[in-house]
């Protein structure tokens, strides 16, 4: 393009700022040549020129950044003061930053409640099936299962082998007592400790020397049978009459009897026992049955022990896999069982029915 | 290491990895499955095993089970991310325990199990590092992830409450 009174303000400036291209300076002087006016006007256009004035920015402080202001930097070393991790000079750089910036103290408090604390009332509570013992001690506990096992065979044996002396036949005859005679011999009872405080040994003596047929007292003469007096010959209507009428209470009262035996105030002559120096061993002839349920107490046994024993014994070789619960009455009331592969639970027959 | 030292270990440290364990995997059978194996495997190694050492070889071998368990049943890689469920309103927390709890919750499986390495049992990230072969600098890293993701989460809640 060449220049012209209407492009020529673009060729001024790049002239004065020296980005005029070579091959149009002639043409720009020739245009200048022909247009005197123009070439006083670019000698104006050279005398324009802005000096920048001497002012400061006074806030450039507000403007630096440290390197806490950096949120990554801030977090670790935050974390690094709170894991213990931070040099000397890095926490006195740290709280100094905090107490510069009061506002950052709230994430430090955020991050003191980050740490975890264990909750002690939770346990382990099958220990039981951790614990290892050495081979004397597994001897022995096996020793004692088998044992225990014995004991509890034993223990069922007796419970249903019940002895033949406590069978009751079914033909046994039940015997009457007789009142008359029960009473006499309580009221002979009953009379006899207030004699014998009352008399001293003297007549005692003088009583025993007495024959005893003088003091007992004629019996009254037994009344004789209806079937004895009348020799068997009685009509229905007389019969009847005879009959009496027997009242059963409602509720039969227990008899009770007491048996006191009149102790011998006689002094009893002392037996001397000389010692021949030789030793007799006393055997007691017992049962072995007898004396493993002496020494377990079986024989005060129940049925829900024998149970629970059994249960526990399958417990301790299940090493606690299987369980049972009992309820408030002392019964069982479910059986469980866990392990890796299998686990359940079952509620005992009566606890089913009661539900 | 002997019998007795073996059973001294079961007394002193299965509540300690138990909690450690409920508290990463939060499901009781599984944790006490957990224990139950790491003291099995102490049990069968129990001749090699230093006495003083037998604290940080229970810690390790409950960890790498975990990992195990987890990956079985994840049938992948651990995810990284952090569950970014943005805590809700519906949550009613009565204490920062329970906020605490809820965020521990959402994190990493890794970032979790190391974190409570540091905090419940006190390991230097050294120590973590051998026991969860892991370099001193990723745990560092898991930990300074969880702690900054926690500590944001709670700051939000108490925000909300």
């Amino acid at each position: 393009m060449k220049i012209n009174k209407n492009n020529y303000e673009a060729y001024f400036i790049d002239y004065l700022e020296g980005k005029l291209d070579e091959k149009l300076v002639d043409d720009f002087i020739e245009f200048l040549q022909q247009n005197p006016e123009l070439k006083e006007e670019l000698s104006l256009f050279e005398s324009i020129s802005i000096e920048p004035e001497n002012v400061l920015f006074n806030k450039k402080e507000t403007l630096h950044k440290q390197k806490l202001d950096s949120e990554a930097e801030f977090n670790k070393a935050a974390i690094a003061n709170l894991e213990g991790d931070i040099s000397q000079t890095e926490k006195t750089e740290f709280e100094s930053y905090i107490n510069e910036h009061p506002e950052k103290k709230r994430d430090v408090s955020l991050y003191a409640k980050t740490k975890l604390h264990p909750d002690e009332a939770i346990l382990f509570n099958k220990k039981k099936k951790l614990y290892h013992y050495s081979v004397g001690k597994t001897i022995f506990l096996w020793s004692g299962r088998v044992a225990a096992v014995l004991v509890l065979a034993f223990a069922f044996f007796t419970f249903f082998d019940k002895p033949v002396t406590q069978i009751i036949p079914d033909n046994k005859i039940a015997l009457l007592e007789d009142k008359t005679n029960k009473k006499e011999v309580n009221s002979a009872a009953k009379k006899l400790p207030s004699e014998i405080k009352k008399s001293d040994t003297k007549k005692l003596q003088k009583n025993n020397s007495k024959p005893k047929s003088e003091k007992i007292k004629p019996q009254a003469k037994p009344k004789k049978s209806v079937r004895e007096s009348t020799q068997g010959r009685l009509n229905h209507e007389d019969l009847a009459l005879n009959r009496i009428p027997l009242e059963i209470p409602a509720e039969l009262k227990r008899i009770t009897a007491s048996l006191n035996t009149q102790l011998p105030t006689a002094s009893l002559a002392t037996i001397k026992r000389y010692n021949t120096g030789i030793e007799q061993n006393i055997y007691e002839e017992r049962l072995l049955a007898n004396i493993v349920k002496e020494k377990t107490g079986i024989d005060k046994f129940q049925f829900n022990k024998i149970t629970k024993a059994g249960l526990n014994l399958v417990s301790s070789i299940s090493k606690d896999k299987f369980k049972y619960e009992t309820n408030e009455d002392g019964k069982v009331s479910e059986y469980k069982y866990d392990s890796r592969l299998l686990a359940f639970s079952i509620p005992s027959k009566s606890e089913r029915n009661s539900e | 290491m002997t019998v007795n030292e073996y059973n001294q270990a079961v007394n002193n440290f299965s509540d300690r990895i138990y909690r450690y364990v409920l508290k990463s995997i939060r499901d009781v059978h599984k944790a006490e499955d957990i224990v139950q194996d790491s003291y099995e495997k102490l049990w069968k190694n129990v001749e090699n095993v230093n006495a003083e050492k037998v604290k940080s070889y229970l810690f390790t071998t409950a960890y790498h089970t975990m990992i195990d368990r987890i990956r079985k049943e994840k049938r992948s890689s651990f995810s990284e991310e952090i569950n970014l469920k943005e805590p809700g309103h519906e949550n009613n927390y009565s204490d920062l325990k329970e906020i605490l709890d809820e965020a521990v919750k959402r994190l990493p499986e890794l970032q979790r199990m190391v974190l409570l390495l540091r905090d419940y049992e006190g390991y230097s990230y050294k120590e973590i590092g051998e026991m969860a072969n892991l370099s001193e600098s990723q745990v560092k890293v898991y930990i300074y992830r969880a702690r900054v993701f926690l500590k944001k989460y709670i700051g939000k809640i108490e925000v909300l409450v």
